[in-house]
């Protein structure tokens, strides 16, 4: 799926570029038989899929978010778990535990026994619903990519892929993530209800005996290759300010904060956060057959990157501020470029 | 240059065209603001700047040059130019990433600035387009700021700190200093002619020196100015006046004028002989002579009866005339005068008669005359001789018993030929044609003739003293007329011109034929028809009364009764009373309430008192 040919540019990068492109919208082809509709949503997954993040779902129950990832599997040729959170859901059950095995001659040794963590793509069905102590098994795989058990650290194959789902915070039997394991997610993705057109196709869908066929189109190399790929997208310096003076009007007090994250919130985003906007952004450059980064894709990208990284303060809580309303306050005051403010205003 | 340099550079340049113009506005602002600020200054306090238009064209000069030098020294680099682009054409930073990647050799920043050049090469930056130059907003303000000092500047001037009114009012003062200068410059013309003609008058002389020196320091004060102007040309005219009416030729004058206006003229009588004598009886010895000059010439053309008439027309005027010449009335006058000096009769009887004799020509007369004036002084005051104002009167006296003995010897005289020229004329007149009558008439009209050359050489006389004092009458008149001018000023304006105007006709007697008094100009100064009156045989002063306003009414007069102080009931020291009297005299000095040769007398008199009482 060629673009359009720039001149003058090495045909190498023109083609990887082409072929991240064409592999990116084949994959949400795959996706797009099973689901309906939540364009934005498979957007998100597979962003944080090409820059090797993490994806939270967050959702009331039967949005699709479950189907969402399964059809993400069928479609990647990976390898495939889920673990459904709950709330006796132990870490062992999480990353494996080592258990006495007899072999043949009748020897008996501790053998260990892996987890469903051991994957290449891992769906972490309703997180939310297991004790923070269970939830934070994933926390060295998400970050580290491995896990240590019983003394011994097992590397992960790659590429890994926790996509994880969770239901509204206030919906009874839910444990909130903690803030650690939250800033792991590259993404939060929010799954809002669908529209009328969509149900009607879903209903079609579902309920005359359609079933779809979904096709692995990218497999583990590939999808290695356009996670380096991304990373080669350029980036101008004044175009990373702006990300990083996003990132930094979430700081409470900051130099760039706005006067809504003074008043409504407690705690700013992270370093990772600026990481997961400049990936993220680069993704959408690629998409849009660009070799930089513009202010558009940062726009873009900012909210689900940043919206689990900052936590309300009371009032804010009180106030029913949510934190995308914080966060598109924030975009909207920030202006893009310093050195281009004066000149804006006056021409 | 590529194509993506030349983009940035039009709009590099189009920035820095409207940041000339958005700084332009703001400059412009700031200079309207400070025309308004200077038209409110001026519409409220009358403060205005000298060369408006200069500071005008100046600071719009100044606003053009600072505008452009902000424009010039704030214009946008590449990048921020860049940045712009990408922004107003959407064009996702490609400009400006391209321009921050140029160096790089990484392969994907290569490709961005290929790509960024590519979409340059197809795009049409269109600066008119994309960067308008918009009306900037300060030219808003500067458009109202326009209109109001516009609007400011119809608003009528209020002068709030009297600037204005102030400086009206200095032009006035240095217009009146002007006009002052020129007064003393006129005052001190006439005064200076009038110190040539009259070197040892005093008065006249301290005049000029005051005026030289008002003259050569600027007057401050125009009224103090005028004033002393109008002083000293008063003073020179009264000294004039006083010179005039000293002169013998003045008293002559006078008494011929008196003499002859006591002649009765002919009434209801025609003829050239009637018309000399009424010329006479008027004074007016020019026409008197051509008269008589026509009648003699015209004589042998008239009828018998107009003879006849004629000769007894000039009987009548030479009768009248030896009427004149003896009069007794005038000799007891004279003797009643000399008494009242101080002679007893027969001095003044024996004085009459050589003052007679004087008139006529006898030395002698006149010596003994002398004598005996000298003797009749020392004996006054009981043998202690004369006042200086006795001896002034004397002297006086004696020229005007010597003009009148004079205009009567004159009298005489012209008596004498009309007598002759009214025989001849008879004679004439009764002759009957024939040759013998025509020789002894050629005779009678030489006689005529030679009669009326006698009288025509008395009247020439007369007439010559007449002018002559009617010359130093004008000299005295035109300086009277320049204190007339100098109050007028002084009373300012239309005012005080009318009341000059007024003055010239009112005041003193009328001084000669014309009728134009001398008087002083002013309010309160005549009456405006007093140069119609008759002219008196002796000179007045008019003075106005001071008067004082009681509960009961004007004083118009006082009398003060002196009485003998009473010993020890007095309340008051005498150096408070001394001290009383001499600032009421230094008032009255001050108010020039006295006359300038005894303010210093009066001065010095008061604080000897004081000096005294203080012992």
């Amino acid at each position: 799926m060629t673009q359009q040919q720039v001149p003058g540019v090495d045909p190498a990068v023109q083609q990887a570029c082409d072929q991240f492109r064409h592999d990116y919208h084949a994959v949400q082809q795959e996706i797009s038989k099973a689901i309906v509709g939540h364009e934005d949503i498979i957007d998100g997954v597979l962003t944080c899929l090409f820059t090797g993040g993490h994806a939270l779902l967050e959702g009331v129950p039967g949005l699709g978010k479950t189907a969402l990832i399964r059809s993400l599997s069928q479609a990647l040729n990976l390898q495939f778990n889920r673990i459904q959170f709950t709330p006796d859901l132990m870490p062992a059950d999480v990353i494996g535990t080592n258990v006495i095995m007899e072999n043949d001659q009748g020897h008996r040794a501790f053998q260990f026994m892996a987890g469903p963590i051991f994957s290449q793509m891992l769906l972490a069905d309703e997180i939310n619903r297991a004790t923070p102590k269970t939830q934070s098994a994933l926390l060295e795989a998400m970050q580290e990519k491995q896990v240590t058990a019983g003394g011994q650290i097992r590397k992960l194959v790659e590429p890994f892929f926790v996509m994880a789902t969770q239901n509204p915070l206030e919906q009874e039997g839910t444990y909130p993530l903690p803030e650690a394991q939250l800033d792991r997610f590259f993404y939060k993705l929010i799954v809002q209800y669908s529209g009328r057109d969509e149900l009607h196709e879903i209903l079609n869908r579902t309920t005359t005996g359609y079933t779809p066929q979904i096709n692995p189109v990218l497999d583990s190399a590939k999808i290695i290759q356009h996670q380096g790929l991304v990373r080669r997208v350029v980036i101008a310096p004044h175009v990373q300010d702006y990300a990083i003076r996003c990132t930094l009007a979430t700081h409470p007090s900051g130099v760039y904060s706005i006067p809504m994250t003074n008043q409504f919130l407690r705690v700013g985003v992270s370093p990772r956060a600026a990481q997961a906007i400049t990936l993220a952004s680069k993704v959408r450059a690629l998409l849009d057959g660009r070799f930089h980064v513009s202010f558009k894709d940062i726009k873009e990208v900012a909210i689900p990157a940043m919206r689990h990284r900052v936590i309300l303060n009371f009032e804010g809580e009180a106030e029913g501020i949510t934190t995308d309303m914080v966060l598109e306050k924030i975009l909207a005051e920030t202006p893009q470029s310093i050195e281009n403010e004066f000149a804006t205003a006056k021409a | 240059m590529s194509r993506l340099d030349q983009h940035v550079m039009a709009v590099r340049n189009r920035l820095m065209l409207a940041r000339f113009l958005y700084a332009l506005a703001w400059t412009t602002l700031g200079l309207a603001s400070c025309v308004l600020v200077a038209i409110v200054v001026d519409r409220l306090f009358q403060a205005r700047l000298p060369w408006q238009r200069v500071f005008l064209y100046a600071g719009g000069l100044l606003a053009v040059v600072f505008a452009f030098a902000y424009a010039v020294m704030s214009r946008p680099d590449p990048f921020t130019a860049a940045v712009a682009i990408d922004e107003r054409l959407n064009l996702k930073e490609k400009y400006s990433t391209a321009l921050q990647l140029r160096g790089s050799k990484d392969l994907f920043a290569q490709a961005a600035v290929k790509d960024a050049e590519a979409t340059a090469g197809r795009t049409m930056v269109e600066t008119r387009r994309y960067f308008p130059l918009t009306f900037p907003r300060p030219a808003y303000g500067t458009v109202v700021v326009a209109g109001l000092a516009v609007a400011v500047s119809f608003v009528s001037p209020m002068d709030l700190f009297g600037h204005e009114a102030q400086q009206q009012q200095r032009l006035v003062e240095s217009r009146k200093i002007e006009e002052a200068k020129k007064t003393l410059a006129s005052a001190y013309v006439k005064v200076d002619a009038a110190a040539k003609a009259h070197p040892d008058d005093v008065a006249i002389q301290n005049a000029k020196k005051e005026l030289e020196a008002m003259l050569q320091d600027a007057p401050k004060d125009p009224l103090e100015a005028q004033r002393s102007a109008m002083k000293a040309l008063q003073d020179t005219k009264d000294a004039v006046t006083q010179k005039i009416q000293d002169s013998q030729a003045f008293a002559n004058a006078r008494n011929e004028e008196r003499l002859f206006k006591s002649m009765t003229p002919p009434e209801k009588e025609e003829g050239p002989v009637a018309e000399a004598h009424q010329a006479l009886s008027e004074g007016n010895f020019s026409k008197a002579m051509e008269d008589l000059n026509k009648a003699t010439e015209n004589f042998d053309k008239m009828e018998k009866k107009d003879q006849e008439k004629a000769a007894r027309q000039m009987q009548a005027m030479a009768q009248q005339l030896q009427k004149m010449a003896q009069n007794p009335q005038a000799q007891q006058q004279m003797q009643q005068q000399l008494q009242r000096m101080g002679a007893n009769q027969q001095q003044a009887q024996q004085m009459s008669k050589l003052v007679q004799q004087s008139a006529a020509g006898n030395q002698q007369a006149q010596q003994q005359l002398q004598q005996m004036a000298k003797q009749m002084q020392q004996q006054m005051n009981n043998g202690q001789g004369p006042t200086p104002q006795q001896q002034q009167q004397i002297q006086k006296m004696m020229q005007q018993m010597q003009a009148q003995a004079a205009t009567q010897q004159q009298a005489q005289g012209m008596s004498k030929a009309a007598q002759q020229m009214a025989q001849a004329m008879q004679q004439a007149a009764q002759q009957q044609p024939g040759q013998q009558q025509q020789q002894q008439s050629g005779q009678q009209q030489q006689q005529m003739t030679a009669a009326q050359q006698q009288m025509q050489q008395q009247m020439a006389a007369m007439d010559a003293i007449q002018k002559d004092a009617q010359a130093q009458q004008a000299e005295a008149q035109a300086i009277a007329d320049a204190a007339g001018d100098a109050a007028g000023q002084m009373n300012g304006g239309q005012e005080g011109g009318k009341d000059g105007g007024k003055g010239k006709g009112a005041g003193k007697w009328g001084g000669g034929k014309k009728g134009n008094g001398g008087g002083m100009g002013g309010p309160g100064n005549g009456g405006g028809m007093g140069g119609e009156k008759e002219m008196a045989p002796y000179t007045i002063k008019v003075e106005k009364a001071p008067t004082q306003d009681i509960e009961n009414g004007k004083i118009l007069a006082a009398m003060l009764v002196k009485a003998g102080s009473l010993k020890g009931e007095s309340k008051e020291q005498v150096k408070e009373v001394a001290r009383a009297a001499q600032q009421d005299a230094t008032d009255e000095v001050d108010q020039e309430l006295i006359g300038r040769a005894s303010q210093q007398a009066v001065k010095g008199y008061f604080n000897s008192i004081e000096q005294d009482a203080s012992k």
